[in-house]
């Protein structure tokens, strides 16, 4: 039986009288690999800032790494990439190092240090991200697609169970895009990383993910990509002109239901 | 008769040495606040500081002793209201320091006889800082710095990206009340270099210099100790010499400083 990352339980959440997640149940695998797609204002980022704990429930209960997430203290474990690059001051002084060096500080003691094993740990990031070339550049003077980057290696260096990240492709021209997703499967093949990934890229993550979570405040679809094109469900809820064009993109179901 | 023959005047070591310390602190702290955007509440704090000081003078109190716990309790309001929704972090500050002011004003307006003393802490004279005073600056600059040291990387992680430091578990809401509370302490002592008026340039230029030359954030960190400690030292050695206020006199040499850098920078590109 596999083992279970995470178990989110009937959560709902309200911002003031609005409700953005309704009855949300689902589980991930140790070593799945999960597309969260969905519109605008369909409660993606919601969801992901819930499990992180960034954002209480109403009600609900979610589980992480096998352990309640109220009493969950090694956060250390999950690595986390925001929506957007602006979450973090472009202007920072800081070289791509010092940034992917704070990815490991979470769970040290204080007074926190970076050791000799830390910086053994920042270089495998960095080599695994490609981007040792410029690891004295500041950030500030690199382009989204590298500052992209280097967030995912501060998100891994702490050698991560889970990685949760929202849009991370939005910075990135489509040959990056893909090396990106590319280096996202290795991690989770190789080094059996879980990973939940928030797009709008339903085609692409299509071809990467095991499988899709299709959200609208509630869960529509959970399931492998070639069921989510042959799903009745999701013909009703996109119409079937829709689900072909995206299930088209991808190149891969033959599926595709047509009546 | 030597050039440095002005430091053999006791009270001109008193005003390098508790300078030099109080500059430094400021640094250090600056580059967190400027980083964070939170520069201005070292403004903010410092009109508080005027409203506990004429509190002090009133009741007849060493003000500083007024002013230390005050200003601490203002810095935790002004995150309380942060917190609150509905009130944004730049409008929480003025409404504290508004009060700070509106304070001192109506207790200056009501008392006569004390306006001298207040004149001297509204612009500030290092060169009449008193022994004890070097030692409280020498002892609390030495805690903040320590206290910095230890917290220094939450507050660098924070600083950088707060969201991500709370999904990694830090607890970013005390990170922020640590900063704002050595920021206060740090306020009440800079008022003696440069005055309330000046208090948040100590607190800004040698950070914005400092961000113009140098790379990566530990060198950013030292650059700006380095520049706001070698601006006390010119800016008291011109304020003797020239006979200028000295607290104006350290803010125009930073700013001169700034300038520098900035067109280094200009340059250099």
């Amino acid at each position: 039986m596999s083992v279970i990352s995470l178990a989110v339980d009937r959560v709902t959440v309200k911002y003031q009288a609005n409700e953005v997640l309704s009855g949300i149940s689902f589980t991930v695998s140790a070593g799945d690999y999960i597309g969260i797609v969905g519109p605008n204002g369909s409660g993606k980022t919601t969801l992901v800032k819930t499990i992180l704990g960034l954002v209480s429930p109403e009600q609900g209960e979610i589980n992480i790494l096998g352990t309640r997430q109220s009493q969950f203290k090694n956060w250390q474990r999950i690595g986390y990439l925001p929506q957007k690059l602006t979450s973090f001051n472009p202007h920072f002084p800081a070289t791509v190092r010092e940034v992917v060096s704070f990815g490991l500080l979470a769970g040290k003691k204080f007074p926190k240090k970076i050791s000799r094993t830390d910086e053994v740990a920042i270089d495998k990031a960095l080599a695994l991200l490609e981007i040792r070339n410029i690891k004295h550049k500041l950030i500030s003077e690199l382009s989204g697609g590298q500052q992209q980057r280097v967030m995912v290696a501060r998100a891994i260096v702490g050698d991560p169970e889970l990685l949760i990240l929202d849009e991370p492709t939005t910075a990135l021209d489509p040959e990056t895009r893909e090396r990106f997703y590319a280096i996202l499967k290795e991690l989770n093949e190789k080094r059996k990383v879980t990973i939940l990934l928030i797009t709008h890229d339903i085609g692409t993550i299509g071809k990467y993910a095991a499988k899709m979570l299709y959200l609208d405040k509630k869960i529509i679809f959970y399931g492998g990509f070639d069921d989510f094109c042959a799903s009745p469900d999701i013909t009703e809820y996109f119409g079937e002109y829709a689900q072909h064009l995206i299930c088209h993109r991808h190149d891969g179901p033959k599926n595709v239901n047509k009546k | 008769m030597s050039l440095f023959h002005f430091l053999s005047y006791s009270f001109m070591q008193r005003a390098v040495i508790a300078g030099s310390f109080i500059a430094a602190l400021c640094a250090i702290l600056g580059v967190f606040l400027v980083l964070r955007r939170l520069s201005l509440i070292g403004d903010g704090l410092s009109h508080v500081t005027f409203g506990a000081l004429a509190l002090g003078l009133f009741f007849k109190v060493t003000p500083i002793y007024v002013a230390l716990p005050l200003v601490v309790l203002s810095s935790l309001g002004i995150i309380k209201l942060t917190d609150a929704q509905r009130i944004y972090g730049d409008a929480a500050i003025g409404i504290v320091s508004a009060l700070g002011i509106a304070i001192g004003i109506l207790l200056v307006s009501i008392t006569k006889g004390f306006n001298i003393d207040l004149f001297s802490y509204l612009f500030g004279n290092i060169l009449a800082i008193t022994k004890a005073e070097v030692w409280m600056s020498i002892i609390l600059a030495i805690t903040v710095i320590m206290i910095v040291a230890f917290f220094y990387y939450d507050l660098v992680v924070v600083t950088f990206d707060e969201e991500c430091a709370q999904a990694e578990g830090i607890n970013t809401k005390a990170v922020n009340k640590i900063l704002v509370v050595l920021t206060a302490v740090t306020v009440v002592l800079a008022m003696k270099v440069v005055g309330i008026m000046l208090v948040s340039a100590l607190l800004i230029l040698p950070t914005v210099t400092a961000l113009q030359i140098a790379k990566g954030f530990r060198m950013t960190l030292l650059a700006a100790v380095i520049i706001a400690v070698v601006s006390v030292w010119i800016g008291i050695t011109l304020s003797f010499f020239l006979d200028w206020p000295s607290g104006a006199t350290i803010v125009l040499v930073n700013f001169t400083l700034f300038i520098i850098s900035y067109l280094y920078r200009k340059i250099k590109k």
